[in-house]
């Protein structure tokens, strides 16, 4: 069961005059070399998916991207609304990707409802849900258009009788939004069922259906993520490669036409386990370009092709992702058990969460466990909450029961009675509270001029930087620098006060303990001594500790070894701290 | 096993020495912003982890992470640097600070070797019950008394300041907007003719 790994496959496209050797870049999101994030509320609706990486340094292109939720990939078909307009435009997204200036753009291949291109019909009659997708040369064929404008994804099925289109099964066909049969010249401004071979420099093989049909099953490459990768071109014909990755090509067909296929290599992750099959075929002696075909395959399966348009210069277009593509959560949580933070709010609903404090701060987690299964005899799962201040005394953990009982149990018991871990420490149950961190709340100290967004309408990006000296961010940086440094010395002046306060208390337990362990020494020897009081002093003064007072531990042994000592509690209170 | 676990206490406290603890970043701020901020600096991150903080009271929302470098100078010149430098992530003017990590900030860290855990029991019949009663309250109060200083002290605090920059940044900007707009409607112009005031020296703003 490999659903834990994404697969998605990197391909090369390399001229046959140069070998190629760059190495893999990664990046999930839209990051370039100055840092910049969006700020704005829909950036959280927003996100980047799988990154192609070109020669191109300012235009980054993707294969997907989230927006509100939905998940969109390239040659999905997508409704797209412009302001004023009676209903949605249709198109399919060819490309995308994100400009230097940090917008999204996409281009899009439309497609025309009947009653846009009414007038030219002629006497072809379009049923309701039939589309005719756009070519030739002129207008109207594609657009640039923002990402934002997309408001859903279309299911949009290609019917036409195109030895290079694959039909679809009755029930895709009746999952289709729409469905396209013909094309609309733009030029010609005719219906015409003949599909030609390029639409605004869009292969139109990559423009109908995907083929379902694929024989080589699942695909797996992992590539490195680092720069490590090197990937190699090789100039002679090999049928196939015996490495571990497979390729899959969109549609047989392609071995008809005379195309160079790639070369693909990748480095490969031992969990993937396909063949590879690279096919090859004699480069144009015209052209000298190999382009590679490459399919990534998700989780459902599903397939895309991307071909990089064709140039005469190297490319490399390794794309290697991180993230499952899937819209659905992390799926490795169906293999190993839920994260800490879930198991904590399971446990908070179900009441079995117990916040235990008081520990010492070198406990760890299993020494918590560990101690609940020796004095409660229960099983229970801890984690320790780490501690930001340097001067706390306290160790808090987080422990999770199995059962509400257990808990309450605990909670009872620890109240009632007292366990005393580590140096004097009698532990602090109390019921835990769960809090979400609340995103949305405002953080105080981080300004934001809202006048200034609306005059310019635009996104306001901030940068992850230093403030300079001379500009009044500075001055407030250092206003904030003086709280945080008045903030601190607060802290510290409330820890310090608490272990002191602390340690007196802690001391008065060690040493009653001491005590304790002394007088049933004293026990252990009076039984098997006379009752001669120099003697007794002889054992008990080594084992004594350092402050204690000659004549208390007289009075411990004079008052006999049957009944529990009284300690005047009041004695070691000035000399201990 | 006993070698075996002071080697893993010797990694782990390796690591905490090149490990930096960032405070007070924005809760918006995530995985990703804090290694392309980062990036800006010499050192290689290689591992970012948020210290959770479910205990603590939702109106807080400051966040906590500790960043992994590859080695210890790497994460001392930042932690120099950010103390230098006001550091901003992901907003301004709050700046972001950084410390050397310590042991118990780690929540998974591995136990010391050697150590043996010692508890007992102490029933309400044992004598120094009562005082253990005593710390176990105390621990409740300081405990209580941190989560005042956090809400009253410290949130009123920085919300304050906030507010007060926030006001002077106002102020700021209508003052220069007024500068802007008087001198682009040639309003200015007209005073400065009123006035008999030379506009070649203003107009190089």
């Amino acid at each position: 069961m490999e659903a834990s790994s994404c697969c998605i496959v990197s391909y090369i496209v390399v001229c046959s005059n140069f070998i190629s050797s760059i190495g893999i870049l990664v990046s999930v999101f839209g990051g370039d070399q100055a840092m910049s994030q969006l700020v704005e509320e829909n950036q959280k609706t927003f996100k980047w998916g799988i990154k192609i990486v070109t020669d191109d340094s300012e235009i980054k292109s993707y294969k997907s991207f989230t927006y509100q939720g939905v998940q969109y990939f390239l040659q999905d078909c997508v409704y797209l609304y412009r302001e004023g307009a009676k209903d949605t435009d249709i198109g399919k997204l060819v490309k995308m990707w994100e400009s230097k200036t940090g917008a999204k753009r996409g281009k899009v291949i439309w497609f025309f409802r009947p009653v846009d291109v009414c007038n030219f019909l002629r006497e072809y009659e379009p049923s309701w849900n039939e589309l005719f997708l756009a070519s030739g040369e002129g207008r109207g064929v594609s657009n640039i258009i923002p990402l934002e404008a997309i408001v859903g994804k279309c299911n949009v099925a290609c019917t036409a009788k195109d030895r290079r289109n694959t039909l679809l099964s009755k029930s895709d066909l009746a999952k289709a939004n729409y469905y396209v049969s013909h094309i609309f010249d733009v030029g010609d401004l005719r219906i015409s069922d003949k599909f030609p071979d390029i639409i605004d420099k869009i292969k139109v093989e990559r423009l109908f259906n995907w083929s379902q049909n694929n024989p080589k099953g699942n695909l797996e490459c992992r590539t490195g993520l680092s720069a490590g990768a090197q990937l190699k071109e090789k100039p002679t014909n090999t049928a196939e490669k015996p490495t571990k990755i497979e390729i899959l090509h969109a549609s047989e067909n392609f071995e008809n036409r005379d195309k160079p296929k790639a070369n693909v290599e990748c480095r490969n992750d031992p969990s993937a386990n396909a063949l590879l099959k690279v096919k090859e075929k004699p480069t144009y002696t015209a052209e000298n370009h190999i382009k590679a075909e490459v399919l990534s395959i998700h989780e459902n399966l599903e397939h895309h092709t991307l071909e990089a348009p064709p140039l005469k210069k190297r490319k490399i277009l390794p794309v290697a992702e991180t993230d499952p593509p899937s819209p659905s959560q992390d799926t490795r949580r169906w293999f190993f058990t839920l994260p800490w933070e879930d198991k904590v709010k399971e446990a908070h609903e179900q009441g079995t969460l117990v916040h235990l404090y008081n520990l010492d701060l070198s406990h760890t987690a299993l020494d918590v466990q560990e101690m609940i299964s020796k004095a409660f005899k229960v099983k229970a799962h801890a984690k320790v909450i780490p501690r930001r201040h340097s001067f706390d005394v306290y160790g808090h953990a987080l422990v999770i029961f199995e059962s509400k009982d257990d808990a309450d149990l605990v909670m009872c018991l620890l109240k009632d009675r007292c366990l005393v871990v580590g140096e004097g420490r009698p532990l602090v149950a109390c019921k835990a509270t769960f809090n979400e961190p609340d995103m949305t709340l405002n953080f105080p100290g981080h300004l934001i001029m809202d006048s200034l967004k609306h005059k310019f309408n635009r996104k306001a990006v901030f940068a992850s930087h230093c403030a300079q000296a001379n500009t009044i961010e500075h001055e407030m940086a250092m206003q904030w620098r003086m709280l945080q440094n008045k903030s601190d010395l607060w802290w510290e002046a409330l820890y310090k006060g608490q272990a002191k306060e602390f340690s007196h208390c802690q001391n008065q337990i060690m040493k009653h303990r001491t005590d304790e362990l002394n007088t049933s020494a004293v026990e252990v020897t009076v039984a098997h001594e006379s009752s001669d009081v120099p003697n007794r002093t002889e054992v008990e003064r080594p084992s004594a500790p350092k402050s204690d007072e000659p004549n208390r531990t007289a009075v411990e042994v004079t008052s006999g070894p049957e009944s529990p000592v009284e300690r005047p509690q009041s004695a070691s209170h000035p000399t201990l701290l | 096993m006993g070698s075996e676990t002071e080697k893993e206490y010797a990694a782990f406290e390796e690591k905490v020495k090149r490990t930096v603890y960032l405070d007070n970043l924005s809760p918006q701020v995530s995985e990703e912003v804090l290694r392309k901020a980062f990036k800006q600096f010499h050192g290689t991150l290689t591992n970012i982890h948020f210290i959770p903080s479910y205990t603590e009271p939702s109106y807080y929302s400051a966040k906590f992470a500790l960043l992994e470098f590859e080695n210890q100078d790497q994460a001392k010149e930042i932690i120099d640097l950010l103390s230098d430098f006001p550091f901003m992530i992901l907003g301004m003017p709050r700046p972001v600070r950084a410390f050397p990590a310590e042991p118990q900030m780690f929540d998974d860290r591995p136990s010391k070797a050697g150590r043996r855990l010692e508890l007992y029991w102490l029933d309400p019949k044992d004598s120094d019950f009562d005082v253990a009663q005593q710390l176990k309250n105390l621990a409740e109060k300081h405990v209580a008394q941190q989560s005042f200083l956090l809400k009253q002290k410290q949130l009123e605090e920085e919300e304050k300041l906030s507010k007060q920059q926030a006001e002077t940044l106002n102020t700021h900007y209508q003052k220069l907007e007024m500068i802007n707009s008087a001198l682009s409607s040639g309003s200015a112009k007209d005073l400065a003719r009123l006035y008999g005031v030379n506009m070649t020296d203003v107009s190089g703003i």
